[in-house]
């Protein structure tokens, strides 16, 4: 009872039972129903954070050569752009080998992934594009083998002898020429 | 959880008697209504629903109004449960805020809505609980006196019993204007109904 004001003890009131259990029934709802929507609700959120991120994580991808963080997400992405683009791979590969190069990555990650990219040229290129991929391999090819022998001419030898020396790769088929690259293909 | 208990009770509302910190009957339960625990809302409205019920009925003097504020009220809690921070007695104050808020926008809808004389509403057909749910209309008057914050702070000071520390934290001002704010109520309220409280 309120010492002070008396009459305010005529607004205390105790819930009746109907309104108790209206209450509760509409607590009980509530709780469901956050329940219930609270999982779609998720699912729906991770779905739209996918699809708003696939793009641009494809888009990223699409420069990356083995060895970067990416690559795995541009190997993932193509079996599907294939069916769209049945060359795809295949100009991948040699775009990779080109991109390697310009990053001078070590020789023997390039001729690896040179013969990865003959490969897949034999096997997924189109008749029209496989001589112009192939005839990017051989440039990319010949670059290699050049930027090795410059290699070679410029490394001191061990016995002090600074004569070339001679560079033996087992892939080499095609025949270095001049030692200006020529322009590249797209 | 606090480190000393130090709680009584006074007229049916657990208050802290220091400063120092106690625990509430709410403390407890606070981890069920965090996880949506339908048990745990129960027992929180079986120990609040009064209070509430109490405190928005004279905010309206309307008592099914009233009862739909403080349904609404835990309906709310439950889509906030997830987020809540704090307490027993944050929960506690938690309510009593989402009831007057509830009390404010009923009040907003009504200044809307067109005005009925009474004079010209039939005195048939009202039911017998109704009437008697009806406040004394001296008192009425008095409470209609008061502005919102005024009627709110006196309401939880008097007729729930809150300390003025708790007044504060549903008002969300400092202690010090909560107290300035319940001694002007109370002062206008003695001086409408009649000075003889």
């Amino acid at each position: 009872m309120s010492e002070k004001f008396p009459e305010l003890d005529q607004v205390k009131i105790t819930v009746d039972p109907a309104t108790r259990d209206r209450h509760l029934a509409a607590i009980a709802d509530a709780v469901r129903s956050s329940r219930r929507g609270r999982r779609p609700m998720r699912l729906l959120a991770v779905a739209a954070t996918l699809v708003l991120l696939l793009p641009v994580m494809a888009l990223a991808a699409e420069r990356a050569v083995p060895g970067d963080l990416l690559y795995p997400i541009k190997q993932l992405f193509e079996p599907a752009a294939r069916v769209f683009d049945s060359d795809i791979s295949a100009r991948h590969r040699v775009e990779e080998v080109e991109t390697l190069l310009d990053r001078d990555a070590p020789s023997d990650v390039i001729h690896d992934h040179l013969q990865v990219a003959r490969d897949t040229v034999t096997d997924e290129a189109q008749d029209d594009d496989l001589a112009v991929l192939t005839d990017r391999l051989d440039r990319a090819h010949r670059d290699l083998l050049d930027r090795e022998r410059e290699h070679d001419h410029t490394q001191p030898t061990d016995d002090g002898d600074d004569a070339p020396r001679h560079t033996e790769t087992t892939t080499t088929t095609v025949a270095p020429t001049d030692s200006t690259r020529p322009p590249r293909d797209g | 959880m606090p480190s000393a208990t130090l709680t009584l009770p006074v007229e049916g509302v657990w208050m802290s008697r220091s400063t120092v910190a106690a625990s509430h009957p709410l403390d407890s339960l606070v981890t069920g209504v965090r996880a949506r625990s339908n048990d745990a809302f129960k027992a929180v409205y079986d120990q609040m629903a009064d209070d509430l019920t109490s405190f928005a009925y004279g905010m309206l003097a309307d008592r099914r109004t009233a009862e739909d504020v403080v349904q609404q009220a835990f309906v709310e809690l439950v889509k906030a449960a997830p987020r809540f921070k704090g307490d027993g007695k944050a929960l506690r104050a938690w309510l009593f805020k989402s009831v007057r808020f509830g009390c404010l926008d009923e009040y907003r809808r009504r200044s809307r809505r067109p005005e009925i004389p009474h004079d010209s509403v039939p005195d048939v057909g009202v039911a017998s609980d109704l009437l008697a749910d009806q406040l004394d209309p001296r008192l009425e008057t008095a409470l209609a006196e008061l502005n919102s914050r005024q009627r709110s702070a006196v309401l939880l000071r008097h007729v729930v019993g809150l300390s003025g520390e708790e007044v504060a934290q549903v008002l969300g001002v400092s202690r010090k204007a909560a107290y300035a704010t319940i001694a002007r109520a109370e002062r206008r309220l003695r001086a409408t109904l009649g000075g003889e409280s």
